[in-house]
């Protein structure tokens, strides 16, 4: 085994390695490397899932999925591609999946009042950002997963663009616009 | 004012990209002397800011913590499970299923095609080792398939397992529609005729032709039609794509019965290359046309929804 494997055990030095580079270590089974990763990005992951999803039950199941897939395809990674960009687009393509099947089966993706998790994140010491959830929910689901990326998640254009699979210009637009619609809704309320 | 109410217009894109952080310099210092002068926009911005600081405030949600823990053990027992040094560990049951999977169904699928084309097997005609060669080959070739559709699925190579089903199937509906054919009298006869009217049409068009080589050549293309067509109505036509690569690998399945079929009729080698050519021929036309099928269908699917 290759001595830079073998130290990666020391927590101190996982956590100062960049994401790629423990990701290349997680691919030679090194289980420091994954629990650095998950710690970095299990809490993200879980907050772009219960954003776009809402259900407490959906986004336990996909986030479980998310990371067996980046288990089970993590020799198909290459260290040239954003990690991060990487796994949003993971548990991206997983949502959609998700969106798509409840679309198909005639399930609602109007809020339940009582179980609306976007609205307890939305509460914050009192102070009810009522107009801004209601303006967010009726942006388009390409427009709310951009601004999830973008604000939620601290994802850069470019790999917004690699998450959607669209170029960053694209992008920017669609954020513009999405902008444009939250700002008109809250003028209406 | 209108001046005024056309830049602040143009201004309020750029107020949007100054709030988000991706306002360019020169765009920055142009709408910084827009603000300086117009106090409309200048509380405008400071709105919008307030807006989309408020996302920040938000808190971001915890994962459970039972969720957390059992995705995390999930994960840490497949890598140990990886990396465990006894044999029964890096050889696990699953692992096995992968192998014996594709030889047990490639033997199957091969007992099948002998039944489909047991009237070209002649003893007088073929010799033993030929036969033995010829059928080893053929159980290889669709072990070979069925590993790649496994292999497909596990890597997630959705292309690879796409291509290999589809050249199964097309293979053995070939085979179907040729024991069909030479079974049942009406359907030999309809066989014969568009074979030999194919076989004209060439000889007129090319200098070349042959029932032998059109009737393969219509086997395979039917066969490959009906494929494409019911797996591009049901998953899409860019699903189908796949089958156009699939036609050499259709032509290599095939190739054992052609064979057999040619060397029953005392054909030569030439003519048993042309019969296989006339298969791959035919086996891509008729994915060409079930894609266009499916194609069309969907869009009237579509149109009519």
């Amino acid at each position: 085994m290759p001595p830079d494997f073998r130290i990666s055990s020391r927590e101190g030095l996982a956590s100062s390695l960049s994401d790629e580079q423990l990701m290349k270590r997680y691919q030679s089974g090194n289980e420091a490397a994954f629990e650095e990763i998950y710690s970095r990005y299990g809490r993200k992951i879980y907050g772009f899932l219960i954003r776009r999803l809402r259900q407490a039950d959906d986004c336990a199941e996909l986030f479980q999925e998310t990371f067996l897939r980046l288990h089970k395809g993590r020799s198909l990674y290459r260290p040239e591609m954003p990690f991060k960009a990487w796994v949003y687009t993971i548990a991206n393509n997983l949502v959609r999946d998700k969106l798509r099947s409840k679309a198909r089966s005639g399930a609602s993706e109007v809020l339940t009042d009582g179980k609306d998790r976007i609205e307890e994140t939305v509460l914050d010491g009192g102070h009810t950002l009522v107009s801004f959830k209601e303006a967010f929910t009726k942006l388009t689901d390409d427009q709310k997963e951009a601004v999830i990326l973008s604000r939620f998640q601290g994802l850069g254009y470019e790999e917004i663009g690699r998450v959607m699979g669209r170029s960053t210009e694209a992008v920017n637009q669609l954020i513009q616009r999405a902008m444009h619609h939250l700002r008109e809704c809250i003028d209406e309320s | 004012m209108n001046r005024e109410r056309k830049t602040c217009a143009d201004s309020e894109p750029m107020l949007i990209k100054k709030v988000t952080g991706e306002l360019l310099p020169d765009e920055k210092q142009s709408l910084a002397g827009h603000l300086a002068q117009c106090d409309f926009c200048a509380a405008k911005e400071q709105e919008l800011t307030r807006e989309w600081q408020s996302f920040d405030s938000l808190p971001v949600p915890e994962v459970p913590a039972t969720l957390y823990e059992s995705t995390r053990k999930l994960i840490l027992n497949h890598l140990r499970k990886e990396k465990s040094p006894s044999p029964s560990g890096r050889i696990p049951c699953e692992r096995a299923w992968w192998v014996l999977g594709p030889v047990a169904a490639g033997i199957a699928m091969t007992g099948v095609s002998y039944a489909l084309i047991r009237n070209l097997v002649d003893l007088g005609v073929h010799q033993h080792h030929i036969l033995i060669a010829l059928f080893t080959l053929w159980g290889l070739l669709f072990t070979g398939c069925f590993w790649l559709v496994l292999h497909g699925k596990r890597k997630n190579r959705p292309f690879l397992d796409a291509m290999a089903s589809f050249s199964i199937s097309i293979a053995f509906l070939t085979l179907l529609i040729f024991y069909l054919a030479s079974g049942v009298d009406a359907l030999r006869w309809l066989a014969m005729s568009a074979a030999y009217d194919v076989a004209a049409w060439s000889s007129y068009l090319f200098g070349i032709g042959n029932t032998f080589v059109a009737s393969w050549g219509l086997y395979a293309c039917l066969a490959s039609f009906l494929v494409s067509f019911v797996f591009g109505v049901r998953r899409g036509p860019a699903f189908s794509q796949s089958a156009f690569l699939g036609s050499a690998l259709i032509t290599l399945l095939l190739s054992p019965a052609i064979y057999l079929h040619g060397s029953s009729h005392d054909h030569g080698y030439g003519i048993l290359a042309f019969g296989a050519l006339g298969t791959f021929v035919g086996a891509f036309a008729g994915v060409a046309i079930g894609y266009m099928g499916s194609f069309v269908l969907r869009r009237i699917f579509a149109a009519a929804a």
